[in-house]
């Protein structure tokens, strides 16, 4: 998905340091508003994980994280002018993406699933939830995947201990890869409801 | 951070902010990165696939956001947007066409001629539904073919798009050139042999229907010309009302024609 770090001009045709890997976030956004991809990329890919994952557990819609997602991303490079330094880059990503949700949400059609059909919730006020894994925190989630059946403490420690892809974890446990998926999936509800609320 | 934080991309995976000192690690670590894809509850580069296609596809015209900004769907829009003979081109050419007809009889004598919008205005439409829609002139004629919208409608859309334009262009050069007779006396003619060019498009092609109606007008002029009848004979009341006859006569043909055949064109597969 990366391209290679290049040197930019910004739309008023100056010379700008080439994002990579390191830049910072606020950086980052300057750049997607001065139209360069690869920093909108970048942005992409630090922030696309957590932001799906906290699109998921509001909707039970796969389909609606996803195009939540991709409208995050896309009001991000259109909008990323708007934003002017005010707030974590984190914060401004999550605020335009509850609102995207939102949004989708309300325009599903009757009798098919929504988010008030769902019972869940499209939190209008909360920030990012910044994770605060301490020493505790890492020691309660290695005692729960100590705690997992077998085949789903496999399929962890595989893919993310190990990292190894789901196709090598599947090849590996002589499993389809479909299986592995939801070993991992029954492994993280495993995992969550250990840790509790 | 060099070493992977195993136990953070659970919690990232479950929506957690990951903190500021593992991001860059997180960026850069093909391996971290690879496990949150494995782990995410969406495909993640199937969603940046479709964020880098919207940012690469065109941006919409003028045309087409004003359409879409009074209502209509934005796939319609486009389709609208689109027609052939929309392009600045073609109504630079229609322009060109009226104004060289327009220009020298508006320098004879009022009563030795017709209107000159009047006679080119109902060729320029015929020619323009034929040239609107199809294989051979539409450059987006595929991607249209693919979508559930039918040949006939489409080609409904499109002579209703081609009207409006010839219509603007035609009331403009009549206020600037012409101005005698009736004003907007070419409107019905235009309309029945739009109306006639689709019919026949409908039945047969494209390039027949633009025969068709444009072969129609040229022997109504002709009828004028041979039997020396007044003007008033193409632009008066009795005209008028007779062209109005003709175009809803037509229109009821091709209602009755889709109620019969369908929406779809000869030769073509039914779209709808």
């Amino acid at each position: 998905m990366m391209g290679v770090v290049r040197a930019v001009m910004d739309a008023a045709g100056t010379a700008r340091e080439p994002v990579t890997t390191g830049t910072a976030d606020d950086e980052l956004v300057a750049a997607v508003a001065a139209g360069d991809r690869q920093a909108l990329e970048l942005l992409y890919r630090r922030h696309a994980p957590w932001l799906a994952g906290r699109l998921a557990a509001r909707t039970t819609s796969r389909e609606l994280a996803e195009e939540a997602l991709q409208d995050t991303f896309l009001a991000a490079w259109r909008g990323a002018r708007a934003y002017h330094g005010s707030g974590e880059v984190p914060a401004w990503l999550w605020g335009i993406a509850r609102r995207r949700l939102a949004s989708l949400a309300r325009r599903q059609p009757h009798g098919s699933l929504s988010l008030d059909a769902a019972g869940e919730r499209v939190d209008q006020a909360a920030g990012p939830e910044e994770a605060a894994l301490g020493r505790d925190a890492s020691d309660r989630i290695r005692l729960a995947v100590a705690h997992l059946p077998d085949d789903q403490r496999a399929a962890i420690t595989a893919v993310v201990y190990q990292g190894q892809t789901i196709e090598q974890a599947a090849l590996a446990a002589a499993v389809p890869q479909g299986t592995i998926k939801s070993r991992l999936h029954r492994a993280r509800l495993h995992i969550r409801k250990e840790l509790g609320p | 951070m060099t070493e992977h934080p195993t136990e953070l991309l659970l919690q990232i995976a479950d929506g957690a902010t990951p903190p500021p000192e593992a991001r860059a690690h997180l960026a850069a670590c093909q391996r971290c990165h690879q496990t949150l894809e494995a782990l995410a509850p969406v495909d993640l580069g199937y969603v940046w696939d479709g964020v880098a296609a919207e940012l690469d596809a065109p941006r919409p015209g003028l045309l087409e956001r004003l359409l879409v900004a009074v209502g209509m769907r934005p796939g319609l829009a486009r389709f609208t947007a689109t027609t052939p003979t929309l392009r600045l081109g073609w109504l630079l050419a229609n322009a060109l066409v009226l104004g060289l007809v327009a220009l020298p009889l508006a320098l004879r004598p009022a009563t030795a001629w017709p209107p000159a919008v009047l006679l080119a205005a109902p060729l320029v439409a015929a020619a323009a539904v034929a040239f609107a829609y199809g294989p051979a002139v539409d450059p987006a004629y595929e991607a249209v073919a693919a979508t559930p919208l039918s040949p006939v409608r489409a080609l409904l859309v499109r002579l209703a798009a081609v009207l409006v334009a010839n219509t603007l262009l035609a009331g403009v050069i009549d206020l600037a050139l012409d101005g005698r007779g009736p004003r907007a006396g070419w409107l019905l003619p235009m309309t029945a042999a739009a109306l006639l060019a689709v019919l026949v498009a409908s039945c047969w092609s494209p390039a027949v229907g633009a025969a068709a109606g444009m072969g129609a007008w040229l022997l109504v002029l002709a009828a004028w010309k041979v039997s020396q009848q007044p003007l008033t004979w193409l632009t008066g009341a009795g005209a008028q009302a007779a062209y109005a006859i003709v175009a809803l006569v037509l229109l009821a043909l091709l209602v009755r024609l889709v109620a019969r055949r369908g929406w779809a064109l000869p030769g073509g597969s039914e779209a709808t």
